[in-house]
């Protein structure tokens, strides 16, 4: 995983990307209890806005020798799917996100309450049951989450799983 | 539930169990998780491919 890590934060330095974090459910288990999840999500900020932003970290990876499963990249041993920020809550996130240390190296986690925002945008089952985890068990600061959904219009999400998954109104 | 049942102990203790895990450090979870993926790989249909794999770290 720090081999992994240290690829990816090669791709900033090399400018190949302008940014990055790490998303889905490792960023979850940062911040909860180990859950099973076989992929690592790396949410990026590409260096232009043009239509095929995988391909110039692809190909710099593909040179590298890593190879693809479906669609993730294997970076030692890791699959990566890379993918790009693609409204203003995950570019808010990925430029505010956590720096984390795995090892000796330095990487990025997406902050628990913009970790929490971006799960109640996507919504799927998985998220719900992700959210209700970070509750129980890694309680994101109120005020500063209430503010980033009010930026991003989750208020009303926000409620509903509040009263259907926590019983709260 | 009465205030000291046992299904209500039992029920706090797993909590617990699970903030003290959720404060372990970054690495030990990945190595947690990645016994998570061989167990998981462990007990699929026999005769079916794993479809997802353990991560070679």
């Amino acid at each position: 995983m720090e081999k992994t890590l240290k690829v990816i934060g090669e791709l900033k330095k090399r400018g190949i990307i302008l940014d990055y974090a790490i998303g889905g459910g490792i960023a979850a288990l940062y911040y909860i209890e180990p859950l099973l999840t076989y992929d690592l999500d790396i949410f990026f900020v590409p260096v232009e806005d043009k239509i095929d932003v995988l391909a110039p970290l692809y190909r710099w990876l593909s040179d590298k020798g890593y190879g693809y499963e479906r669609e993730h990249i294997v970076i030692e041993g890791v699959p990566v799917q890379f993918i790009p920020v693609y409204n203003d809550l995950v570019r808010e996130a990925v430029g505010t996100a956590r720096e984390v240390k795995y090892g000796g190296t330095r990487t990025k986690v997406l902050g628990r309450e913009f970790l929490v925002a971006v799960m109640l945008q996507t919504y799927r089952p998985k998220d719900k049951e992700r959210l209700a985890r970070i509750y129980e068990e890694s309680k994101p600061d109120g005020r500063k989450l209430l503010g980033i959904l009010k930026r991003h219009g989750l208020i009303d999400r926000y409620r509903e799983f509040l009263e259907k998954n926590l019983g709260k109104k | 539930m009465g205030r000291n049942s046992p299904l209500k102990k039992i029920i706090e203790a797993k909590a617990r169990r699970r903030k003290d895990l959720a404060k372990l450090p970054f690495e030990e979870k990945i190595r947690i998780l990645v016994r998570l993926q061989e167990m998981a790989g462990g007990i699929r249909k026999p005769g079916k491919p794993q479809t997802k794999g353990v991560w070679q770290i």
